[in-house]
């Protein structure tokens, strides 16, 4: 498909400050114009306009998803490590 | 007849960065360029938007999220990043792994790889970077500086029973996932019943409407952060996901050591 993708239009934003200042600048009919013209469907305009990074985060998912190229395992999380054994650690700690 | 080389000569390097919550808007222009000439990048970010960035500009990137294991201890999952990480270090190339937000804050992998390498004669280092702590005292408007501000991980803060200072500002890690110590995918907190507990023990501090904010960063452009107050009496019906950050502002002001503003000579 020709159009840009979701994630691509994200990127484009987060590298292209002319985009970004255009988008920010835009009313809702604006984005949504803008959206459309950037092939996103109608739900990834809603959750782009909604400004939600949870919501926006699920129509990502979806779309890599979509796609054969997407590994698996795709997916925000944390990278705590709780040590439960504060004697041992208590020594890198000092 | 020819020495061998030693360890410090070794031709791998290592070098840990992160991308800020909001990549590549927060990225730091010294960590995009590392990530470019690096032989080898890692990425631990997994966000489809900052991967494809990343590949943008080092082909070479290789995510580790395909370690996790819903339901196998993170512990496990961390080890096996680090052996693929340094692997690639002692077979002579120049390596960058990639972390979402701060390599070094809540990022055992990131710090593991860099002491084990250097342990290992390999030249290894890491990057500064943007942190949700970070965005949350711009987000919230906190100076960490004026009243000073604890910072725990939940599950930690529990269990080795951290005091709360009710006169300084408290941040707690990772609220969603109290005593979690696997890894899960559904949205929501993974432990509602942690969240109780964190509450239960915070009341004991606390006045039970004392403001409390559940935070998140915004993590894409043109995103807003999800900034949520309540009191406190509500935090454990609250939406949190693996992403909330909890901060709980002073409910009281600190005292005056008069004597030690005597011994310091700033009595007028």
């Amino acid at each position: 498909m020709a159009h840009p993708s979701l994630v691509q239009y994200l990127l484009k934003l987060a590298t292209d400050a002319d985009e970004l200042e255009r988008y920010n600048a835009a009313g809702e009919d604006e984005r949504r114009a803008l959206l459309e013209a950037a092939g996103l469907t109608a739900e990834q305009c809603d959750a782009m306009i909604s400004a939600d990074s949870e919501r926006i985060t699920e129509e990502v998912t979806v779309e890599v998803k979509r796609k054969p190229h997407a590994h698996r395992g795709m997916h925000y999380t944390i990278q705590v490590q709780l040590d439960l054994h504060p004697c041992k650690k208590k020594h890198h700690h000092h | 007849m020819q020495e061998e080389a030693p360890p410090s000569l070794a031709r791998g390097s290592l070098c840990a960065v992160g991308i800020g919550i909001r990549a590549p808007l927060q990225t730091t222009n010294e960590a995009a360029a590392r990530i470019e000439r690096a032989d080898k990048v890692f990425s631990l970010v997994a966000d489809p938007v900052a991967e494809l960035w990343l590949t943008g500009l080092n082909a070479g990137t290789e995510s580790l999220s395909d370690l996790y294991r819903t339901g196998v201890e993170r512990s496990r999952t961390y080890e096996a990043m680090v052996r693929r990480i340094l692997d690639a270090v002692r077979s002579g190339l120049r390596v960058c792994v990639v972390s979402y937000g701060h390599p070094g804050i809540a990022a055992y992998p990131m710090h593991e790889s860099v002491r084990r390498a250097r342990a290992e004669g390999f030249a290894a280092e890491m990057l500064a970077a943007v942190s949700a702590e970070d965005c949350l005292f711009a987000d919230v408007g906190i100076d960490p500086v004026h009243g000073g501000c604890r910072s725990y991980e939940a599950t930690d803060f529990l269990v080795f029973g951290r005091a709360a200072d009710p006169a300084g500002n408290l941040v707690l890690w990772q609220i969603g996932a109290i005593a979690e110590l696997s890894y899960q995918t559904h949205r929501g907190a993974w432990n509602p019943h942690g969240l109780e507990v964190l509450t239960g023990v915070l009341l004991q501090t606390y006045p039970p409407d004392h403001e409390v904010v559940v935070y998140e960063a915004a993590r894409f452009a043109s995103c807003m952060p999800k900034i949520l107050r309540l009191p406190l009496r509500d935090l454990a019906q609250a939406d949190v996901t693996p992403l909330s950050t909890l901060f709980v502002p002073p409910c009281e002001r600190a005292a005056v050591d008069e004597t030690m503003l005597q011994r310091l000579g700033m009595h007028p």
